[in-house]
């Protein structure tokens, strides 16, 4: 007898069709992604398209509206807002993925090991992660940039380790889902190490969630950045970072130069939707209980 | 009597502290012996899946002890038992999460040789395709994901593991209750075969008596955290001496319309662990209960050859329940 | 007249693979029984073969992308799959009433269990409160809880598994209903209280002379409990009859396979039947649906079985009137 005519036929991997498939399931993902590609693209890109040179001031061309030579006007200091807003995308990534990928490599480690002993360590580490999450992050991020020092390098290590909790937090719950079944017990009774359950049974079965939720992340990051460049911390003007140019364009919004300020504050919009419609999106391809047909 | 592999004296295992606490198993004596397969059977609360984490010490037990091979292994720490892990191994009931979904079944097959042997991979590779064979996995299959197989072969490919390091104690947790009949005919096949050819000795721990007449040499009745009953299997089955193990074995319904078991109907059902019980674990639903029964623990008396049982009516031959 | 008559029920999951290609997934293939007033039938086989999917979808209980696409189910002269969801709704909790396998879910965690009597009865009949906490007394006591009275004002929560399990019997019989539908009632039970819950069932069915399908994967249950069994595979009846006639002589190679495969007749080395792999129900074979894994399969099997007959038994194959070898 042959099994072979009850095997599912054979699923070649087709792109447009899988592409297709994953819009109809996530249109939203498929914006986002979009939306996020084209950002991406403009930040590789950006000394090619940008017509002018970002810091360049050109005093014979101060706080001009945006016109066919600018098209998202100047600044005070007579530099084209529309190549400083598209170098600003640059800033932002430069901030935003070392930032994420600090709270991972910090975040996914405490959240496996807290999620796997259990216990007193367990209790401590996410009583003081609650504690963590008491503090408006804003004001803490605040405090600790003010006082070590406005950098960039600051202002990534700071929001790193802050979002790190959310990390462990995600990890933790999703390495208690897997203890529940018999994943762990059975790699014991194997005699794996603890460091093998860890880093080969454990770590891989929560990727998923953690990817998801990078992109999710990284769009808080953005913002967060932007508000500390915003608030004079970290990157100060007249580089080209959007929340400076925010600062720099929220005075002269009641002069009525309002495009100094609304193009990088639409920039900065675009590029946080794109990361999060990402991340939601991943969530719901990844999430097995909502993928109907397999 | 043949060698004794594994050894419980005396195990007490309680889970929590205070009104909360759940005595799971209460000074439990048990004897595996080399090439036998022992049937634990019980219903819910009954601790029998408690006893064979024990047994393996993936729990460490609140008290009594554990030997293997004559080694008292009831306080060895993890890292010790590591090594040992080599000589007893675990098959579970549900063998979908007891996988890695992650892994090759390849690698799912060759990772206790890993762990546990000096094969190189060349050689780790070989005997994995030994193992799958030895299952009835076909070579086909080594390379799929379990996603992409199903719970019986799944449940072959954790017995193929179990086997790998030629262990000396295997415990199975209910392997086949999750499984669909004619595939659970299949292992149930295959742990036959495997105690035909190996001296490996398994612990079957299970709800069906009616499954572990097919595999078992002997069987230990447990409820509540006690054992009621037990001897060897045509015994248990044919001549049970407890009340309770009566009383289970004509819960079973035959698959077949002109067998009409006479049954003794309990009352009730099986009380909670939380409840403190003195004497007999089962006096709440024994038709046969009288005062001696709630005084002191009742002891295991003989009652037949290699066959005992926990009931006080033994003494006087009182302990029939009339169906 | 029977008391229900399904015929040619076909039940289909149309969905989208990550291809974004349709597939259907044909779970049932023409399902068909019949059942007669005062009878109990068991409706039998192995997970995906379609027997909880048979119960909702003539009750009217599927969800997308689960959908009827042909057939009839005749209850008492009129068909329950040409009816409006709200006719249908009428006769569920009061002409049919229906057990599902975790009672505990099934029961409203938050309202007493009497209120949920009271309300069953006062959705689907003109009766006082009085009248219907009376009548629920004397169902919880029908179903041998013990102090009824009392228990009325007791929580869900507050019953053990295999009492939940007769309040749940109690509330779908507290209407009188002339057919009782029970899927797996003691799949999550215990072996000793899982009689007590049949014993229970049978007597309810049998003292008001009422029909009952008892779905089940434990052939046990269906030889011990039931008057009529039909098995089924692949989502369809492949075999059906009174349980005295289709027991000791199968007449479907999947029956007698499935009969040999109880731990009764298992013989352990004995050259048994290998259960084969689920049946794809995204590309059924043509012709008969058991014919991959069935070892009597010919070139023959390749068109449709027909019904054969003997006596009430009935068995799609085309092997049926040939003895089975090495049987009984």
């Amino acid at each position: 007898m042959s099994h072979a005519a009850t095997l599912p036929a054979p699923r070649r991997f087709v792109l447009p069709h899988r592409l297709r498939a994953w819009t109809r399931r996530s249109p939203l993902a498929a914006a986002g992604v979009l939306l996020l590609a084209a950002f991406a693209l403009l930040a590789v890109l950006a000394p090619l398209i940008m017509p002018y040179d970002p810091v360049a001031a050109d005093a014979a061309a101060v706080l001009q509206a945006p016109s066919q030579a600018h098209w998202f006007g100047t600044d005070a200091n007579g530099m084209d807002v529309f190549s400083r807003v598209i170098f600003g995308t640059l800033y932002a990534f430069a901030i935003a993925l070392p930032a994420v990928a600090l709270a991972i490599l910090v975040g996914v480690p405490v959240g496996l090991v807290t999620g796997y002993l259990g216990g007193w360590t367990d209790e401590v580490l996410m009583r003081f992660f609650d504690a963590l999450r008491v503090f408006p992050s804003i004001i803490l991020a605040l405090a600790v940039v003010s006082a070590a020092g406005a950098s960039v390098v600051n202002v990534v290590l700071v929001l790193g380790l802050l979002d790190a909790p959310v990390f462990a937090r995600l990890v933790r719950s999703e390495v208690l889902a897997l203890r529940s079944g018999s994943l762990v017990e059975c790699a014991v009774a194997t005699g794996n190490p603890v460091w093998r359950i860890l880093l080969v049974h454990l770590m891989p079965n929560t990727l998923q969630g953690t990817l998801a939720q990078a992109a999710v992340r990284a769009s808080w990051a953005v913002r967060l950045s932007t508000t500390f460049a915003f608030l004079g911390l970290g990157i100060q003007p007249p580089t080209p970072e959007w929340g400076a140019m925010i600062r720099q364009g929220a005075e002269y919004m009641v002069t009525g130069q309002w495009w100094i300020g609304v193009f990088p504050g639409i920039a900065l919009i675009l590029l946080s939707l794109a990361l999060n419609m990402t991340g939601d999106g991943l969530a719901d391809l990844l999430d097995p209980r909502r993928r109907s047909a397999g | 009597m043949t060698r004794v592999v594994a050894e419980l004296a005396g195990l007490d295992m309680r889970f929590g502290e205070g009104a909360g606490a759940v005595h799971a198993l209460d000074k439990v004596d048990l004897l595996v012996h080399e090439g036998e397969v022992l049937g634990l059977v019980g219903e819910s609360g009954s601790g029998k899946s408690t006893l064979g984490r024990c047994l393996l010490r993936l729990l460490q037990p609140t008290g009594g002890r554990v030997a293997l091979d004559g080694d008292d292994i009831t306080d060895w720490p993890e890292r010790r038992l590591r090594k040992l892990r080599a000589r007893m191994s675990m098959v579970f009931q549900d063998p979908w999460s007891a996988l890695n979904p992650r892994m090759s079944i390849r690698r799912l097959i060759e990772e206790p040789l890993k762990l546990h042997t000096q094969l190189g991979r060349a050689a780790r590779r070989t005997e994995a395709e030994r193992l799958a064979e030895r299952v009835h996995l076909a070579a086909a299959q080594l390379d799929r994901t379990p996603a992409e197989l199903s719970g019986g072969q799944l449940q072959r490919v954790c017995i193929a593991r179990a086997i790998a390091t030629r262990p000396s104690l295997i415990v199975l947790d209910e392997p086949t209750s999750s499984l669909d009949l004619s595939v659970r005919a299949g292992i149930l096949d295959l742990l036959g075969e495997l105690r035909a050819e190996t001296a490996v000795s398994m612990v079957f721990i299970t709800h069906d008596l009616a499954t572990l007449r097919l595999i078992a040499d002997r069987v230990a009745v447990l409820y509540l955290g006690r054992v009621l009953e037990e001897g060897p299997t045509e015994a248990v089955m044919d001549r049970p001496a407890h009340p309770y193990t009566q009383a289970l074995l004509s819960a079973h319904l035959p698959a077949d319309p002109r067998e009409r078991p006479k049954r003794i109907r309990l009352e009730g059902e099986i009380p909670s662990p939380l409840d403190r019980i003195t004497g007999c674990p089962f006096q709440t639903r024994c038709p046969l209960v009288e005062k001696q029964c709630r005084i002191g623990r009742p002891p295991l008396l003989s009652a037949g050859p290699g066959q005992t049982a926990a009931c006080v009516r033994l003494i006087d031959g009182s302990n029939r329940i009339a169906a | 007249m029977s008391l229900l008559e399904v015929s040619d029920l076909h039940t289909h999951f149309v969905t989208r693979d990550r291809d974004d290609r349709i597939r259907t997934a044909r779970a049932l293939n023409g399902v068909g029984f019949t059942l007669q007033k005062g009878r109990i039938l068991g409706l039998v086989g192995e997970s995906g073969a379609g027997k909880s999917l048979t119960v909702t979808s003539i009750l009217g209980l599927l969800h997308p992308p689960a959908r009827v696409v042909a057939g009839r189910a005749l209850f008492q002269g009129r068909d329950l799959l040409a009816m409006s969801a709200s006719e249908r709704s009428a006769l569920r909790g009061n002409r049919i009433g229906f057990v599902v396998q975790s009672a505990k879910a099934s029961l409203d965690p938050l309202a007493r269990v009497g209120e949920q009597l009271v309300r069953v009865q006062r959705a689907h009949a003109r009766r006082s409160r009085r009248e219907a906490m009376e009548r629920a007394e004397a169902i919880l006591a029908a179903v041998s809880i013990p102090d009824p009275k009392r228990r009325l004002a007791a929580w869900p929560h507050e019953f053990s598994g295999g009492m939940a399990q007769r309040v749940v019997i109690a509330l779908a019989l507290v209407n009188e209903p002339d057919l009782l539908i029970a899927d797996e009632p003691t799949t999550a039970l215990d072996v000793t209280v899982q009689a007590q819950i049949l014993d229970l069932l049978s007597a309810a069915v049998r003292g008001r002379g009422i029909g009952a399908i008892i779905v089940t994967h434990d052939l046990g249950v269906v030889a011990q409990y039931c008057d009529d069994v039909a098995v089924m595979f692949a989502g369809s009846v492949v075999e059906q009859g009174p349980v005295a006639e289709v027991f000791p002589r199968p007449m479907h190679p999947y029956t007698q396979a499935l009969l040999a495969a109880t731990p009764e007749r298992l013989r352990l080395g004995a050259g048994l039947r290998l259960g084969g792999p689920p049946p794809n129900l995204y590309a059924l074979p043509e012709g008969c649906c058991y014919r991959l894994r069935c070892d009597r399969s010919r070139d023959v099997c390749r068109s449709a079985p027909p019904l054969a007959q003997v006596g009430d038994q009935r068995a799609a194959c085309h092997f049926a009137r040939e003895p089975a070898e090495a049987e009984a």
